[in-house]
């Protein structure tokens, strides 16, 4: 079955991105905090991630900021205050938009997802497969995992479904590892730490000879991933080991990726870790991994080097039909785009492909690979902020604490041109996790972007001339999203140019971030498109002269 | 030619020479001068032969043993004013890499030459090595000054400013030097030093590109990163190319080059090219980013076997790596903790953890002189003087090191030292030279 429900939006010639921050507007106005002010400990500075998903099923993508705690200086002492992550409502289903004004309202309290734990991140599956997007959140301390009890409510049951993994975990994915049709979950955890250390932490690290900031990682102990194995009716069992997952663990882990990068059908993973090699787990198709990330040129920089990875993106951004990486790092260190040769090997593209030059200075966080301007191909956007406010104080630095985020046009072929004077944020913010999602259903990609210590940002897509597009929304028969379901949109543009791109949806990425898992597809000048789809356990459905401009619900034959 | 007065100290008639005509010794020109500047009864001609002839002696041999000084010195006894013999005696320190006696040097000839721009330029350069920034800043903008069309001078100005992070006017520094100088290679180098260290990264790539347009030997200075970046804006890349591998053809110890060239190649997916160039240099540069690029070369060849061993002895290097660098973030750990432990009042500890630090690695000079000072607030004046010591040994020019140094030796009543010091301290204080003179 397909079904037609978008509005009609006509592409033009003479593209003009324009991203405008309406988080005011809309009614987004949680603060997420992350610590104290003077960031005296890692935990201080990692912040949190955005979840797009659509809780109520009603075709508009709501949104779940996770919280952390703010410290404040009493005396001594530094004092712990609680501040909850907050689920807004997309009120589009109530005639707000695409005509007019966007606003979401705070659910949190109805929806039972205040957590007031210290939050770091988030994703979705559906654990129980019962058609309801569940949430997970990490967090330092136990995660806890949102039940969608399928009435816009959710019930806690992280201890009760044996997910509660203590310490401080980061980013999160949901992902039928061993194919068996039900979703198992896997948490990038980093480094380990007392509740004494993070408040009696002090300033011993001096960065590039002038302030003195905070120490870390290297040199703390570090925390190790877990992969838990769902038995089928949504409760979990620790397999890190027996699935593979313990080869080049730990290494103070950030962003997570599932992807499928050799194209086998089965969901790989692929972990940014601070400081030490990233690590690439290769789904051998029976449930078990093996580590192939330095063999597979992804771990390090061209220059052999390990680099501060913090947030993860996969998407096919020459056009190839193969996935590439793009992770962002650490200031002073370019973020990296790995070029995806052919599923075995990757090379560092981040120079040619124009990623290195603007992403030096910044230290980055969130990143998307999206469609921003419908040409059909891959853009970037890349949330930026420093982990130290005392750069501010040394002007010889020339970095800043709250930093541009950037958006990079891809030209067609892969290569990047910066195009962050379309980001109409206003002040900057020192930004952390970053979720794409079409909020307003207009056809153009929106970005939600979670700040420390301040409000989001809402940037709403209003590119003028943009081309056309789709919007794909799949109905596996299983759980809901269809994790690992793959399209392969082909358009065939007036002057006879044949196109092909790809999407999956997947769980997790971004940094401790969830994108809405509807797909979008940039159509260019393209009337129509064919999908080829591809469902999680290996059924196949091809839908041909799909026409443009308008969300399309695919549904997998019973 | 510009001429200067030199006066004896006799009270002997003024004598005009230049002081290149100096410099060149001429015998003429130098009875002139040694007629003016030997105390006592007037010399005969006699006599400033025998000089002029014991004078080029000693400056011959100084030339070949720059620690011969003594005859010099015992000339300069006798003709205290012969600036040819002042000029020697720079010349040895700098040779001997003596900063401060070669700028005390250059002080009494500036005291009897007055300020020169060439001078100036000279001064700047041994300031400049001496760590005496403020100092080289002053001379090289005296010497720009005078003479706008010096590149050497605007060159040196640049490295001033740059040491003082003043980026924008080193920049500006060294576009004039590109103006008046042309495409000089070491000033398109630092030029786009210059940007990346202002982080305007993509004109630094522009910047290295075309120093490297201009001149394929300034790859074996530029770092790999800012190598790489220029390599992929270069406009002219294939041919670029092409000069870079005649250049490393052409000379073997030319590893920076080959290496870019090796991982150009990865990037680029020239497998054998890759090998070509990074197999014969794992042999020479065992280090972990020649054998990883070699090892994805060896994988996109289907060499398995062999990106494998490459990769085995990758993960030993790094192993080795990850242990120097876990001592090292040890020690930085203690000086960070020192600094805080000061700063939040607990001196004994800070203290006790800058000794722990000191035992177990280098400290910076940052650390050394807040240990230093630290000791003198505890009135363990002798402590400080070492500790400080250590400072003035690793930045011999360091106003605050001086000060510190100077402030010990008094406490600790060392009167000689506390004299020697303020003198060190006046040396490389601009306003007590020409170019900084109120």
């Amino acid at each position: 079955m397909v079904a037609g429900t978008g509005a009609l939006l006509a592409g033009a010639p003479g593209t003009s991105l324009v991203f405008r921050d309406m988080a005011r507007d809309a009614g987004v106005e949680v603060v997420t905090y992350s610590g104290g002010p003077e960031k005296a400990h890692l935990l201080d500075s990692t912040g949190t991630g955005v979840v797009a998903l659509d809780h109520d099923r009603d075709g508009w993508p709501d949104l779940y900021f996770v919280n952390a705690e703010r410290f404040v200086r009493s005396g001594a002492e530094m004092r712990r205050e609680a501040h909850r992550g907050v689920l807004y409502r997309n009120l589009g289903a109530q005639g707000g938009h695409p005509s007019g004004r966007v606003a979401f309202a705070d659910v949190s309290r109805r929806a039972g997802v205040g957590d007031d734990g210290y939050g770091s991140g988030g994703c979705v599956g559906d654990i129980d497969a019962d058609g309801e997007v569940d949430v997970y959140v990490t967090a330092f301390g136990p995660d806890r995992l949102y039940r969608n009890k399928g009435d816009g409510s959710f019930a806690e049951e992280a201890a009760a479904r044996g997910v509660a993994t203590p310490g401080w975990s980061i980013a999160c994915a949901f992902l039928d590892a061993d194919g068996d049709g039900d979703h198992d979950l896997f948490v990038t955890r980093y480094v380990t730490a007392t509740w004494e250390e993070v408040l009696g932490a002090r300033r011993t690290r001096r960065w590039r000879g002038q302030v003195w900031v905070m120490d870390g990682p290297r040199g703390l102990p570090e925390s190790r991933n877990v992969y838990y194995r769902n038995d089928g009716a949504g409760r979990f069992r620790e397999a890190t080991v027996e699935a593979g997952l313990d080869a080049g663990n730990g290494g103070y882990s950030m962003g997570v990726q599932v992807l499928d990068f050799d194209r086998d059908g089965y969901p790989d993973l692929y972990v940014a870790n601070d400081s030490t090699a990233n690590r690439l787990y290769r789904n051998r198709g029976d449930g078990t991994f093996e580590e192939v990330g330095l063999a597979s040129g992804v771990a390090l920089s061209a220059n052999g080097e390990a680099q501060g990875g913090m947030g993860v993106a996969a998407g096919d951004v020459d056009g190839d039909g193969w996935w590439e990486l793009v992770v962002t790092n650490f200031a002073h260190d370019s973020y990296a785009l790995y070029r995806n040769l052919g599923g075995e090997l990757f090379v560092d593209y981040s120079l040619p492909s124009g990623v290195a030059a603007p992403t030096f200075a910044p230290l980055g966080w969130g990143v998307a690979l999206f469609d921003a301007d419908n040409d059909a191909d891959l853009d970037l956007f890349f949330a930026n902020g420093h982990i130290y406010p005392q750069v501010d104080q040394a002007a010889s630095l020339r970095e800043s604490y709250r930093q541009p985020n950037l958006l990079l046009r891809n030209d067609g072929g892969g290569r990047f041109v910066d195009a962050s004077e379309a980001l109409e944020e206003g002040e900057s913010r020192s930004s952390r996790g970053a979720a794409t999602l079409d909020f307003d259903r207009d056809g153009r990609l929106d970005l939600a972007i979670s700040n420390q210590d301040s409000r989001p940002s809402l940037l709403r897509n209003e590119t003028v001339g943009a081309g056309r597009w789709l919007e794909v929304d799949l109905r596996a028969n299983g759980p809901w999203p269809a994790l690992g379901a793959r399209v392969e949109v082909t358009t065939v543009v007036p002057d006879g140019e044949t196109r092909r791109q790809s999407r999956a949806v997947a769980s997790g990425g971004s940094y401790a971030s969830q994108p809405e898992s509807v797909l979008h597809f940039g159509l260019a000048a393209a009337s129509g498109a064919d999908l080829d789809v591809r469902w999680p356990r290996g059924a196949r459905r091809i839908v041909r002269g799909v026409p443009a401009d308008r969300v399309v619900v695919v549904v997998e034959d019973r | 030619m510009a001429l200067h007065e030199g006066c004896g100290p006799s009270g002997g008639g003024a004598v005009l020479v230049s002081r290149a005509a100096a410099a060149s010794i001429p015998s003429v020109v130098l009875v002139a001068v040694l007629a003016t500047v030997t105390p006592g009864p007037p010399a005969t001609a006699a006599q400033n032969l025998d000089l002029e002839r014991r004078a080029a002696e000693a400056i011959s041999a100084l030339e070949r043993d720059p620690v011969a000084v003594e005859p010099l010195l015992a000339l300069l006894r006798e003709a205290p004013r012969y600036l040819p013999l002042h000029r020697a005696l720079v010349a040895a320190a700098e040779r001997q890499g003596d900063w401060l006696r070669a700028l005390r040097g250059w002080r009494q000839v500036e005291e009897l030459a007055g300020p020169e721009p060439e001078d100036q330029v000279a001064i700047a350069r041994v300031a400049l090595a001496a760590g005496a920034h403020a100092l080289a800043r002053c001379q090289a903008r005296a010497a720009t000054a005078a003479r706008t069309d010096d590149a050497a001078a605007w060159l040196l100005l640049a490295r001033a400013e740059a040491a003082e992070d003043r980026y924008e006017a080193a920049l500006e520094a060294v576009e004039r030097v590109l103006v008046v100088g042309g495409p000089i290679p070491d000033a398109l180098l630092l030029r786009g030093e210059l940007l990346y260290r202002a982080m305007r990264i993509p004109e630094a790539m522009q910047a290295f590109a075309a120093a490297l347009e201009h001149d394929s030997g300034a790859a074996e200075r530029v770092a790999s990163f800012a190598l790489s970046g220029a390599l992929v804006v270069a406009p002219q890349l294939s041919e670029l190319r092409g000069r870079l591998e005649s250049h490393a053809a052409a000379h073997s110890d030319s590893v920076n080059t080959r290496y870019a060239l090796g991982v150009l190649a990865v990037r680029e997916g020239r497998a054998e090219d890759a090998r070509r160039w990074l197999e014969p240099l794992a042999d020479r540069l065992d280090l972990p980013p020649v054998h990883y690029n070699l090892a994805l070369a060896y994988r996109a060849l289907g060499e398995l076997d062999a990106a494998e061993r490459t990769l085995s002895r990758f993960d030993e290097l790094e192993s080795d790596e990850r242990e120097r660098w876990e001592e090292s973030n040890r020690v930085d750990r203690l000086r960070g903790q020192a600094a805080a432990a000061r700063d939040s009042g607990a001196i004994q500890e800070a203290v006790s953890l800058w000794e722990q630090a000191s035992s177990s690695g280098a400290l910076t000079t940052e650390d050394l002189l807040a240990w230093g000072e630290t000791l003198l607030g505890l009135g363990e004046a002798e402590q400080a003087r070492l500790v400080l010591a250590r400072a003035l040994a690793a930045t011999p020019a360091d106003p605050r090191a001086m000060g510190l140094a100077e402030q010990a030796a008094t406490t600790a009543g060392d009167e000689r030292a506390s004299q020697a010091l303020l003198a060190r301290a006046a040396l490389v204080d601009p306003e007590s030279w020409a170019c900084g003179a109120r």
